[in-house]
């Protein structure tokens, strides 16, 4: 049986299969579409490095993507 | 007539302006006054992406890039520095540009830049790599100082944001134009009309960052000709060299010779 755990993703409680990786959280939620930045606990993650990321219960995850600005 | 062309951090460019891609209508009219503004340079941020919108966003990226300009991505809504360096981070990741229009707010009434907290985020970005293009009021020993730190350009307010204002203070203007020879200055915010670029780029300033007087207009593509124009206009007035004031009228038609010249005192 798969352990599980509990992570923040923008800010909203989200419960994973232990051991994953970023990239694999990021398809599975279906946000690595596009452009976009991955941030975990306020530290940027290149994108060449989603997958050697692994993400640890209670890590707080932050996507962010384009909008217009001033 | 074109203005000539200029440098920003090394970057050749040849327009004066620098347009923001908030508030339009629609996206459509959005890229269409982009366009029409001949603007080499934009303005973008970036926010937390939710499920229902990654859709609208991936959109808006693609239009975006499709313009073809230089991205100038922001640090709107910080308030402290630390939260705008966080967001400059993010930002260069996302939009693969060491450039960073750097604004941390002090105040949410007029959304005045906090000059402390300017400096100390100033002072980081510039040890890390990046370009900053800081958002400043126009206090002088303040825009002294980011010089100092090592920025090039400099971008004063005319007046509060998204006020239409206009240059509310022409003398600190004209101050920093003089002290500040050697730095690109542009006028960011509170422009509201073309007579407004007119006069910040008659003062010598180098360009204009705006975006709510072309998108809030009733037709924004037509504004924004209305701004290049201006902008242009007000440049090569600098360039040419414009005359100085004087109390005393001086004729402009030669009064030698001129008939009944001994009537007149």
């Amino acid at each position: 049986m798969q352990t599980e755990m509990q992570v923040w993703i923008n800010d909203q409680s989200v419960a994973l299969t232990a051991s994953l990786n970023l990239a694999e959280i990021l398809a599975q939620q279906r946000l690595d579409q596009g452009c976009f930045v991955a941030v975990v606990n306020d530290t940027v993650v290149p994108k060449t490095t989603l997958d050697q990321c692994l993400i640890q219960a209670g890590d707080r995850i932050e996507i962010l993507s384009p909008i217009s600005g001033g | 007539m074109q203005t000539s062309n200029w440098q920003v951090y090394g970057q050749t460019l040849k327009s004066r302006l620098f347009i923001g891609t908030a508030l339009y209508p629609s996206p459509k009219i959005m890229c269409d006054a982009i366009r029409a503004s001949g603007a080499e340079v934009i303005t973008v941020s970036l926010r937390r992406q939710t499920a229902g919108d990654a859709a609208n966003g991936q959109q808006f990226w693609q239009m975006i890039k499709d313009l073809n300009c230089h991205l100038l991505p922001n640090t709107a809504g910080c308030y402290s520095a630390a939260e705008a360096v966080k967001t400059a981070i993010m930002a260069r990741e996302l939009f693969e540009t060491d450039w960073v229009k750097l604004e941390v707010l002090g105040d949410s009434f007029n959304l005045q830049p906090d000059p402390f907290a300017l400096l100390e985020a100033t002072e980081t970005l510039i040890k890390d790599g990046f370009k900053v293009f800081p958002y400043c009021t126009d206090d002088l020993v303040l825009c002294q100082k980011l010089a100092d730190l090592g920025c090039e350009v400099l971008m004063p307010w005319g007046a509060p944001i998204g006020t239409g204002q206009g240059l509310l203070n022409p003398y600190a203007l004209t101050v920093l134009r003089e002290r500040l020879p050697q730095l690109n200055l542009l006028v960011d915010a509170g422009i509201g009309k073309p007579s407004d670029a007119v006069q910040a780029m008659e003062l010598g300033y180098d360009g204009i960052l705006l975006n709510t007087a072309v998108a809030e207009a009733l037709d924004p593509a037509i504004m924004a000709q209305a701004f290049k124009q201006a902008i242009n206009a007000g440049r090569l007035a600098y360039e040419a060299g414009i005359m100085p004031k004087r109390l005393q009228a001086k004729p402009s038609t030669p009064t030698l010779d001129q008939p009944m010249w001994q009537q007149h005192g």
